[in-house]
C-alpha cells in the first residue's frame, strides 16, 4: 500500500501522500512533466505557467483558503454523515438474495472478474459523475450551490477543490451508491473472487486518467486532445472551456466526453478559443471563504 | 499536433514503474497456507472419509453375515462418523474450482436440498421391487447418502428394526456405499494429484473463502433455518423433517462438524491459517470476529439438548439460526473491508 502519514488529513498533507487524492505528489510531478513537454513543443517558456497573476490571483488565494477550511469541515463535519460503500454493498447483497435467492459463487477464471468489476466500477462512477454534475447545472436549487466551484475567476489544480460542502456530500453519496450497488452485486455472484484492478490502491483506469493530467482540467494549459479522441475523453480544454461564463451547458463529463456526446452536451475544444472564467452571475458575492459556504443559502432565501 | 500526442502517455510508466513491485512474502506465505491446506484439510479429511467409509462397508458385509442388533448399532454409529469426516470435506469443496471435471463429485454423493423428489418413496419402491435391487436403484440420488441413512435408519413407526437387517435392504445400502466411495476416492485422488500452491494463490484463497460463505449460507438457512420456519421459504411451518438428518438424528454432529471445520481454516495452532493470511492484509481483527462467532455458535449448538428433531421450536435452536446467519454476513463484511472502497468517499470528485 502507499504511504499514507497516520492523522496527516489533518494537515491537509493527506492530499499529497494519498494517491486517492487528485494533489497526489505523483499526478503533480507527471502534471509538471506534461507542462514542461506541452511548453516545449509549443516554444512557449516554462515559466509563463507559473504566471503570478494567475497562482497569486485573488480568486487563486482564496482557493487555497477555502481547501484548508473546507478539508476541516469534511472530514470534521461531513464523514460521519457520509452514507459508506459497505453498507450499500451489504444492502444490495440482501436485496439480490431477496430478489434472486442465494447465489452460489460462479467459477470463473479470477482475471475477468477483476477486469470487468473494475471497468463496470469506472463506466458506472463516471457515467453517474456526469449525470449528477449535469443536475448541479440544471436544478436551480443545486446550482446555487455547484456556483461556488465555477465562481472561479481563474483556474488552478486547487480550484478542483473549490466545492460547497453540500456538493462533496451529494458526490460522496453518488460515490457510495454507485460503488456499493456495484460491488453488492458481483459479490452475490463471485464472492470473495473480486478484486479492482489497481495501482498503488487507485483503480488502474482512474489512476492512468489522473497521471495524465487530469490536474490540468483546472490550469492555464490548454491541452486539447484531436477531435476524433475529444469525442471519447475529456480533454483538460474541453472542461476548461465548461468553466468558462458561456460554457457552463456543456462538457459536464469526467472523463469519458462519450456521454456528453450520447447525451448532446459535448463542445470540442477546437471549436473554441476564448476563455474567460466564472460567472454571468456577479463573482464578487463569493469572494471570501465565508461567502463561499454561506452564499448558496443566501441565494435561496432571496429567492423565496 | 505532435504536442497532443507526445505529451500524453511518456510518463506515465516511469511514474508508475517503481509503484507495480510484487510482494513475494506475501505470495510464499499464501503458497505455505495452501501446501498446509492440501496436506492437513483436504487430503487428510477426505482421506479420512474414505477411511470410515471404508469401515462403514466391512461393518455392512458383518451386518449381512450376522444380522444381529449389536451389528446394525455399530453400523449406524460408523455412518454418524462417517457425516462427521463428509461434512468436513464439503465445507470447503475447492477442487472443482481448482479442476472442472470435480465440479459435481459432491452432487453424485450427497442430495441435500438437490431434489424435490423423495428419496425415501423412490427407495422404498426399489426395496419393493422384484428386480434385481442394484438394477432399480440406478440414480445418484437412490445411491447417496441421504438414501443410506434411509436404508440404515428405517421409520420405528413404520416397521420393525428388524427391517433395517433385510438382506435387500443391506444389498441397497451397499450400493450406496460403494457410490459414494467411488466418487470420494476421485475426491482424494484429486486433493493428492492437484498442486495447489501454484503462483495464482490469491485466487484459490478466494475460492476457499467463498465455500465458506457457501457453507455459512447453507449452514444457517437451509440446515437450521428452513427445519425452523424461520426463513423466507418455510416463514412459521417448522419440521423436523427438514433437517439435514431427519431419520438418524445425525445433524447435530454434521452442524458441529461444520462448524468445526470453519474454525480450523480460520485457526490452527500447527500450521499457516486464513488468520495469517488475514493478518497480511490487515484484515485479521474481521477474522478474529468470525472466529469468536464461530466458537459463540459451538457453544450454542452444544447447549441445545438432543435430539435435534425436538429443539427446532426451541429459543435456542432460533438463537442458533440467528447467530450462524450472523457468522455468514460477517463472511460478506470480510469481502467488502477487504475492497477498501472508503478510501475515496470524502474527496467528491465533482467537477
Amino acid at each position: 500500500m502507499p504511504m499514507v502519514i497516520e492523522g496527516s488529513h489533518w494537515l491537509g498533507l493527506d492530499y499529497l501522500f494519498n494517491p486517492q487524492k487528485r494533489l497526489y505528489w505523483g499526478y503533480l510531478l507527471s502534471t509538471a512533466g506534461i507542462v514542461i513537454v506541452y511548453c516545449l513543443l509549443k516554444r512557449q517558456p516554462i515559466t509563463s505557467t507559473l504566471d503570478k497573476k494567475i497562482w497569486w490571483h485573488p480568486s487563486a488565494r482564496l482557493d487555497y483558503s477555502y481547501f484548508i477550511v473546507a478539508s476541516i469541515i469534511k472530514m470534521s463535519l461531513l464523514l460521519p454523515w457520509m452514507l459508506g460503500v459497505g453498507e450499500v454493498t451489504y444492502w444490495t447483497l440482501q436485496l439480490m438474495e431477496a430478489l434472486l435467492g442465494y447465489q452460489q459463487k460462479i467459477i470463473i477464471d479470477r482475471q475477468w472478474v477483476v477486469l470487468s468489476y473494475t471497468l463496470a466500477l469506472f463506466l458506472l462512477s463516471d457515467l453517474s459523475r456526469y449525470c449528477l454534475h449535469r443536475l448541479m447545472h440544471t436544478i436551480p436549487f443545486l446550482w446555487k450551490f455547484h456556483q461556488v466551484h465555477h465562481s472561479a475567476e481563474v483556474l488552478t489544480p486547487v480550484t478542483f477543490y473549490r466545492v460547497h460542502p453540500l456538493e462533496n456530500f451529494l458526490f460522496g453519496f453518488r460515490y457510495a451508491l454507485v460503488t456499493g450497488f456495484i460491488t453488492g452485486i458481483f459479490i452475490h455472484f463471485y464472492g470473495a473472487n473480486l478484486a479492482i484492478l489497481d495501482i498503488i490502491g487507485v483503480n488502474i483506469i482512474v489512476f492512468v486518467f489522473h497521471i495524465l493530467g487530469d490536474n490540468l482540467r483546472h490550469s492555464t494549459i490548454h491541452l486539447g486532445y484531436f477531435d476524433t479522441l475529444e469525442k471519447w475523453l475529456i480533454s483538460p480544454a474541453q472542461h476548461q472551456y465548461h468553466h468558462t461564463v458561456t460554457g457552463t451547458t456543456v462538457n459536464y463529463g469526467g472523463i469519458l466526453s462519450l456521454w456528453d456526446r450520447l447525451f448532446g452536451s459535448l463542445r470540442l475544444s477546437s471549436q473554441e478559443d476564448h476563455y474567460h472564467y466564472g460567472l454571468n452571475e456577479i463573482t464578487t458575492r463569493f469572494n471570501s471563504v465565508w461567502q463561499l459556504l454561506t452564499q448558496p443559502f443566501i441565494l435561496l432565501k432571496k429567492e423565496r | 499536433m505532435n504536442y497532443k500526442i507526445i505529451t500524453l502517455p511518456l510518463l506515465l510508466l516511469i511514474l508508475a514503474s517503481p509503484l507495480l513491485s510484487a510482494k513475494p512474502s506475501h505470495e510464499n506465505t499464501q503458497q505455505e497456507f495452501l501446501r498446509a491446506l492440501q496436506e492437513q484439510v483436504l487430503i487428510h479429511d477426505s482421506a479420512e472419509a474414505l477411511n470410515t467409509l471404508q469401515q462403514l462397508e466391512l461393518s455392512l458385509k458383518t451386518l449381512q453375515a450376522s444380522p444381529t442388533q449389536q451389528n446394525l448399532q455399530r453400523t449406524q454409529s460408523l455412518f454418524t462418523t462417517f457425516i462427521i469426516a463428509w461434512k468436513a470435506v464439503e465445507t470447503v469443496y475447492i477442487l472443482g474450482a481448482l479442476d472442472d471435471s470435480y465440479i459435481d463429485h459432491p452432487r453424485y454423493i450427497d442430495y441435500f436440498h438437490q431434489t424435490k423428489e423423495s428419496i425415501p418413496t423412490q427407495l422404498e419402491q426399489a426395496l419393493d421391487s422384484p428386480k434385481a435391487i442394484e438394477k432399480v436403484l440406478f440414480k445418484y440420488s437412490t445411491k447417496s447418502i441421504n438414501a443410506l441413512e434411509y436404508l440404515l435408519f428405517p421409520d420405528p413407526q413404520q416397521s420393525t428394526e428388524q427391517k433395517a437387517i433385510d438382506t435387500r435392504r443391506i444389498e441397497a445400502a451397499k450400493i450406496a456405499v460403494n457410490n459414494i466411495t467411488f466418487w470420494l476416492s476421485e475426491i482424494t485422488q484429486g486433493y493428492q494429484s492437484i498442486n495447489i500452491a501454484t503462483a495464482k494463490s490469491t485466487a484459490i484463497i478466494s475460492q476457499v473463502v467463498n465455500a465458506l460463505i457457501d457453507s455459512s449460507y447453507k449452514l444457517a438457512n437451509w440446515r437450521v433455518g428452513e427445519a425452523a420456519g424461520l426463513n423466507k421459504k418455510y416463514a412459521g411451518r417448522p419440521s423436523a423433517q427438514r433437517l439435514e438428518y431427519p431419520v438418524s438424528n445425525t445433524s447435530f454432529q454434521a452442524i458441529l462438524s461444520i462448524l468445526k471445520t470453519h474454525r480450523k481454516i480460520i485457526n490452527r495452532d500447527d500450521a499457516i491459517d486464513l488468520l495469517d493470511i488475514a493478518r497480511m492484509n490487515n484484515a485479521e481483527s474481521e477474522l478474529i470476529f468470525i472466529q469468536k462467532e464461530i466458537d459463540q455458535a459451538l457453544d450454542l449448538l452444544i447447549s441445545i439438548p438432543q435430539p435435534l428433531a425436538e429443539q427446532i421450536e426451541s429459543q435456542s435452536f432460533k438463537t442458533l439460526y440467528k447467530q450462524l446467519d450472523k457468522i455468514h454476513n460477517a463472511y460478506y463484511f470480510i469481502l467488502i473491508d477487504a475492497l477498501n472502497l472508503n478510501a475515496t468517499i470524502i474527496d467528491a470528485d465533482g467537477d
